[in-house]
């Protein structure tokens, strides 16, 4: 396909203002550009029965999405870790998505404001992460979570972290987890792919920053092969819960997302697998700028609410 | 916009990259000026000269609209 028209518009516009936020300024100057981005182009309208604020922890941040049709009853749920090479990104910045997944699956959406680097390098987040995972496990009577029905997910670095839990609690006997819903997600931090190399300027993410957030992310001394940081390299994808893996067609993280539904599919883990044409990185999260996201999320939304409900 | 991103004011010439304002940025920008004008910039104009300063913002509206 070609890009969508409302997508390119908008790199246009990111193009416009020449270089990315000044990453020499530090983070916060990208964590409050992103903020800012969504504000103009998040949307706002998606009705849902109840957001709730709440902490798991001092430091650590929950927001509990409970859709129209489960208000007062019971129903599956889908943990979400924002994107944000881990760096950037927070519950703010994807509400709009968590609106619409709620919205669309019937589930309720636990939005995770999981500690962010380089204040909390590798493997804070990944900790966080697993915690809050094994706190909705041990909650869930009091969610009104049902407890065989919820579903680890995350967009971009986001995915990486749904990903690797999920490999955790294969691994060690952690909850069980229905599903592993990944958008655009990022398993290999090395990046050598041909998408990463076609798309690495001028596609919303850009190559630069990503190697910006790597090295936050992860301090000199982290093996970048450790499956906890690239979940693609890791050795057996044999116990791992059933996939839902989505990519943009013109992503830099495409073929990496490709790559792990392979393995998936390799052993023999059920997987669905959609490449979204026309789309870029982060077009989940900018469907008040690009009409089709909307449509798009919604049907990524519903098709985990039916699977986590046995459909 | 302006206030809303930034904690200074800035005259109509100013450098709005050089005021802090980012790639991201340039979304809202572009998007604002569509809103608040009711109008659409076409591809040729979503360039860096027209966004730099509040008076070259101000140059393509004044196109835009008068080419209607």
């Amino acid at each position: 396909m070609t890009l969508d028209p409302h997508a390119k518009r908008l790199l246009e516009m990111v193009a416009a203002g020449g270089l990315a936020p000044a990453l020499s300024e530090g983070p916060d100057s990208i964590r409050q550009a992103m903020v800012r981005l969504a504000r103009a182009v998040d949307v706002r309208d998606v009705p849902v029965a109840s957001v709730e604020d709440r902490h798991v922890r001092r430091d650590l941040p929950i927001r509990v999405y409970t859709p129209r049709g489960a208000a007062g009853r019971r129903s599956g749920a889908i943990v979400f870790f924002h994107g944000g090479v881990g760096v950037f990104g927070d519950l703010d910045t994807h509400d709009g998505l968590c609106r619409m997944l709620a919205d669309s699956s019937d589930c309720r959406v636990i939005a995770v404001g999981y500690r962010l680097a380089p204040e909390h390098p590798f493997p804070a987040a990944l900790d966080d992460a697993a915690f809050v995972v094994e706190w909705v496990w041990a909650h869930a009577s009091d969610l009104l979570i049902e407890r065989e029905r919820i579903a680890v997910a995350g967009d971009s670095a986001g995915g990486t972290l749904a990903a690797v839990v999920c490999q955790g609690a294969a691994r060690t006997g952690g909850p069980p987890i229905a599903l592993q819903l990944l958008l655009c997600p990022v398993t290999d931090v090395r990046g050598g792919s041909e998408s990463r190399a076609t798309f690495a300027e001028g596609f919303f993410i850009d190559q630069r920053t990503l190697e910006w957030g790597r090295r936050l992310a992860y301090p000199p001394g982290v093996d970048l092969d450790d499956p906890r940081v690239s979940p693609l390299r890791a050795p057996d994808f044999s116990a791992l819960p059933p996939a839902h893996i989505h990519t943009a067609e013109f992503d830099p993280m495409r073929d990496e997302g490709k790559a792990y539904a392979d393995a998936l599919l390799g052993a023999r883990v059920g997987t669905v697998y959609r490449c979204h044409g026309g789309m870029i990185h982060h077009f989940y999260c900018m469907a008040g700028a690009i009409p089709r996201a909307r449509v798009l999320v919604h049907e990524v939304g519903a098709a985990a609410g039916q699977a986590l409900r046995g459909g | 916009m302006a206030d809303r991103t930034l904690d200074r004011s800035i005259g109509s010439d100013d450098d709005l990259r050089e005021a802090g304002l980012t790639s991201l940025d340039m979304v809202s920008l572009v998007l604002a000026v569509e809103a608040e004008f009711a109008l659409l910039i076409p591809e040729e104009g979503i360039k860096p000269a027209n966004f730099r300063s509040i008076a070259a913002i101000s140059t393509l509206v004044h196109q835009i609209l008068a080419a209607r």
